[in-house]
């Protein structure tokens, strides 16, 4: 109603204005405050926003507990998934199924021996999928984190069911040093330990997200700790699969491990050091004797010392010793923890 | 126009405003529980260590043994720490302590809880350490936030699990249980509550195995146990002392055979055990402990489980409808159960107890007892059956004296005996079958479900009524043909009133320990569709049929009273065998005299005597008839 005169008019209407601008600002501060993917936190959503990225691979295998089936994600819109190498993408062709139930033939486009990935290719466009990139960017996770592992373990989802999602904390960030059977796996750089059930037929590939979704971590291979003899459940950071991933993608040379052993190593003879022999495969690393007047001998080390660690590497046997003693040039320092009695002391070597 | 632009703006506002609200709310609910269990965490690490140890066995039993660091929990500021018997089972040659700045100290086993599966350690050092906080035992409640922290990685941080608390008084109250996962990378660390008080102490538990090992099978499967450490602390002193603790023993043993119905009636309490010490008698029913309510056996099991060697328990007991109190001081060790005998074998399918033959130069032949004499009570108790009166013997020291009440000839009478050792001998024995037999012999297929094995049932023909024996005879692994067999038995079975079962092996080769839940079922279910005696069931087999046998009877005691092994050896599994005066178990081990089999029978059967079972060497010369032989020695494993 046109009622009001024209000299009130202004100060509701200023009032009505300043009214909006204030909840115009509240309203901007409160969404700036959010993080841009506030939404994405429910875990229905979280799952809804992932599992259009995961892929189920069937292949090569079925027999003797060797499964023919594995888990893979997309990183590219085009239809480039990671997964894991192994046996299962052997076959020709090796057949990937999306969240959506699609089929594809898909081509290897390579692999890395030593960080155990593969690139597959299908035909795609405009697929939904993880940002590398991003991931890298991403700070690396606390333990106690909460993490979401999504994959085909036991080939449980066919056709367009999606992939199953197990859940659980960070548990440990250590370097992974782990076999299957009596081979030793060539990756031993760092690891998420999680205490989700990663470590089942099928899981290998999957992908780790933290709980909003963001890709963390490759599941690895069904692999036993080295020393403890326990299967673990693991996942290797992106981060520190960029480069191999790069390298597959650009068809560049692949980083061989930079464990070379050096051309002249440290010896136990340079050091003129005598180990107790081994008696069994684990007999601990005891110094039987030393040769007269050699370095080991004038540097302090005594006979019956029991050798503990190596440059920051524990020996818990001779063969060990030899192994890490392989891997120090001659010309460089050998720091030794020995235990004499009771008394735990370092001592400094060089072979002159 | 404005007012409605205004309430337009609101509501988009308003809407905008609840798509992020309550996101915010559940991303900070994660990160919450992150930081509230990283707090807790941070509280107890500094009383968390990491032991490395190097040297030692590489595999114990079908274990392989662990050579990556473990954890241990500091109990006391000077330096000395639980951790897991698991950790050192190996026997490391040197053992170390890994501490957060990075030196290394010596570490030395000072003594173990055989009771709880700890070891405690001392870190040779003059640095002290703080002791955790311990979470109540009656403040934990299922559901409630369980964090399992070890230092098995990195020795400057905790690895974490998270789950809920599952069960709060499990393997006999000993300990807790959670859902965390709990697997080498934590045995010897903590479980803590949100609070950061320390639950207990993160050990492998089984509720069946007792060995060092056991249990560790279960690692990051979704069960996991931590004992609680209250009672360790407090024997702590002991423990530093270099003294083992050892679980504690009350010396009795109860009426029944299941321990989840039956009340504790004491049926045995030898003088020198902790109860009869403290005055308890046969007869006595347990009513509580500690001023706890005890109604089942299970219950005291519960009450006594957590206690060790050494400590004192009350013990309220009801006796003739009054109940008194005593004190008992647990033992490590109970001497073991001596079986009881008189001398005397039943009458076959009669009711009560009706004496058939007197064993020679047994307590029953001292005494004014004949064939013919009906039993009917024994020291004032009535008795009705020869269940009543092993129950009743067995709480009587062997060499005490009981008064037997009998009926001859329709005139009562009673005697004296004293309580003699059953050997087991060999014992004259005839077949006393019913004239009439008028139920046809057959041969039942016997099917379990969920087991693929087959099994067959031999029955000779019967009377109506009449009980018969039951010989469960395993055959060799592989193809049998059961005819066959039931052709070598069969006369024997005619003689004795014996049925025979014969259950086969799916593997051509061997059997395997699952196929003993087989056998098992096989025994009940002949039992519960034929008219068998059940003191009169006996299993047995030859060779590795025998060692099958054995198996079955060891896992089986309340469905067997007699194992028969001819030249056959007992696995490793079995051969650790108790008596209990609640199963009797005769045995009989058979071989040809000179032969290989000679020496194993006789190393068997003498391990087996030692052990305090019944004992039957048979050594035959060549070409015995062992179904005549075994026939016979079945018929008597109903003596008492």
């Amino acid at each position: 109603m046109n009622t009001q005169t024209t000299s009130n008019a202004t100060s509701p209407t200023t009032a009505r204005w300043a009214c909006m601008a204030a909840i115009a600002a509240i309203v901007f501060a409160w969404t700036a405050s959010a993080p841009l993917h506030a939404q994405f936190e429910r875990f229905d959503t979280v799952d809804r926003i992932v599992q259009p990225k995961m892929v189920k691979i069937y292949g090569a295998g079925g027999l003797k507990g060797l499964e023919n089936y594995q888990s893979g994600f997309l990183v590219s819109e085009d239809g480039l998934i990671l997964t894991v190498w192994s046996i299962v993408l052997d076959a020709d062709p090796v057949v990937v199924i999306l969240n959506d139930g699609k089929r594809h033939d898909a081509k290897l486009v390579g692999y890395d021996p030593r960080t155990e990935i593969a690139l597959l290719k299908i035909d795609g466009a405009a697929l939904a999928h993880f940002d590398i990139g991003e991931s890298i960017e991403r700070e690396e996770l606390a333990i106690g984190a909460r993490v979401l592992a999504f994959s085909n373990l036991y080939g449980v989802a066919t056709g367009n069911e999606p992939t199953s999602v197990l859940h659980g904390v960070v548990s440990a960030k250590a370097d992974l040093d782990a076999r299957r059977g009596a081979f030793r796996t060539a990756y031993s750089g760092p690891a998420y330990f999680v205490d989700a059930m990663t470590n089942n037929p099928g899981a290998a590939g999957g992908a780790v997200t933290d709980h909003q979704g963001n890709l963390v971590a490759l599941i690895g291979k069904e692999y036993r700790d080295r020393l403890s003899n326990v299967w673990i459940n693991y996942a290797i950071p992106i981060s520190e699969l960029t480069s191999s991933i790069n390298a597959i993608k650009n068809n560049e040379p692949l980083e061989t491990t930079n464990q070379r052993p050096p051309a002249e190593p440290i010896t136990l003879d340079l050091l003129g050091i005598v180990m107790v022999p081994d008696v069994i495969s684990k007999t601990p690393a005891f110094v039987d004797r030393l040769i007269a007047d050699s370095p080991a001998e004038q540097q302090g080390l005594k006979p019956d010392d029991l050798i503990i660690e190596i440059n920051g590497k524990m020996v818990a046997s001779r063969k060990d010793v030899i192994e890490r003693l392989n891997m120090i040039d001659r010309i460089d320092t050998v720091e030794m923890t020995v235990r004499r009695d009771r008394e735990i002391l370092t001592i400094r070597l060089n072979a002159r | 126009m404005t007012y409605h632009s205004t309430t337009i703006f609101l509501l988009i506002a308003l809407f905008v405003l609840n798509t992020n609200g309550p996101a915010n709310a559940q991303e900070d609910l994660s990160e919450l529980h992150r930081i509230a269990v990283n707090r807790a965490s941070e509280k107890v690490a500094p009383s968390i260590i990491q032991i490395e140890t190097i040297g030692g066995l590489e595999t114990v039993g079908d274990t392989q043994t662990s050579s990556a660091p473990t954890t241990a929990l500091i109990v006391s500021s000077d330096g000395y720490a639980l951790s897991s018997e698991f950790n050192f089972v190996k026997i490391p040659s040197a053992i170390f302590a890994r501490l957060d700045d990075g030196q290394r100290v010596n570490v030395s086993i000072v003594a173990r809880d055989k009771n709880r599966k700890l070891v405690l350690l001392k870190l040779d050092t003059d640095r002290t350490f703080p002791v955790p906080e311990f979470a109540l035992r009656d403040s934990l409640e299922v559901g409630q936030t369980a964090i399992a922290l070890g230092r098995a990685y990195q020795h400057d941080s905790i690895n974490v699990s998270t789950g809920i608390i599952s069960a709060t008084h499990r393997v006999w109250s000993k300990a807790v249980q959670t859902d965390a996962k709990i697997s080498p990378a934590n045995y010897g660390g903590p479980l803590v509550n949100i609070h950061g008080q320390v639950i207990g102490l993160l050990v492998p538990l089984s509720p069946r195995g007792n060995d060092a090992v056991a249990g560790s099978e279960w690692y990051d499967s979704g069960i996991g146990f931590a004992v609680t450490l209250k009672r360790v602390i407090e024997k702590l002193d002991v423990l530093k002392s270099g003294e083992d603790l050892q679980p504690g023993l009350l010396g009795v043993s109860f009426k029944g055979t299941n321990m989840y119905r039956g009340q504790p009636e004491i049926s045995v309490c030898p003088g020198h055990s902790p109860a009869g010490q403290a005055g308890l008698k046969p007869g006595d029913v347990i009513t509580g402990i500690d001023g706890q309510r005890i109604i089942r056996q299970a219950q005291l099991r519960h009450a006594i489980g957590p206690m060790y060697a050494g400590d004192q328990v009350s013990v309220t007991v009801l006796r003739d409808d009054r109940e008194t109190t005593v004190t008992a001081t647990l033992v490590d060790k109970i001497a073991p159960f001596q079986p009881r005998s008189l001398g005397i074998l039943p009458e076959k399918n009669k009711p009560g107890v009706i004496i058939g033959s007197i064993i020679k130069d047994s307590p029953a032949a001292k005494a004014a007892l004949a064939p013919g004499d009906r039993i009917i009570a024994i020291d004032d108790v009535p008795v009705s059956s020869v269940n009543d009166i092993v129950n009743v013997v067995v709480g009587r020291e062997i060499g005490s004296e009981i008064t037997i009440k009998f009926v001859r000839e329709n005139q009562t009478s009673s005697t004296k005996l004293n309580v003699g050792l059953q050997t087991g001998q060999s014992v004259e024995t005839s077949a006393e079958r019913p004239n009439d037999r008028t139920v046809e012999s057959l041969v039942s297929p016997i099917k379990i479900p969920e087991f693929a094995n087959e099994a067959f049932c031999y029955l000779p023909s019967r009377g109506q009524d009449e009980l018969l024996g039951l010989m469960v005879w395993v055959p060799e692994a592989g193809p049998v043909n059961h005819e066959a067999l039931w052709q070598q038995w069969q006369t024997s079975c005619e003689e004795f009133g014996i049925g025979l079962l014969v259950p086969i092996s799916t593997d051509r080769k061997r059997w395997t320990p699952d196929e003993e839940e087989f056998i098992a079922a096989t025994i009940t279910e002949c039992s519960n569709r034929f008219d068998i005696d059940p003191s009169r069931v006996a299993i047995g087999g030859k060779a590795t049929g025998g060692s099958m046998a054995a198996l079955v009877a060891s896992q089986n005691r309340e469905s067997v009273r007699g194992l028969a092994i001819i030249e056959g050896a007992i696995p490793r599994a079995a051969a650790s065998m108790a008596t209990d005066p609640n199963l009797p178990l005769f045995m009989y081990f058979g071989a040809i005299k000179n032969s290989e089999g000679e020496k194993n029978v006789k190393a068997i059967g003498e391990r087996m005597q030692k052990n305090h079972f019944p004992v039957h060497i048979d050594l035959q010369p060549e070409n015995p008839s062992w179904p005549e032989l075994l026939a016979r020695w079945l018929n008597t494993i109903d003596r008492f």
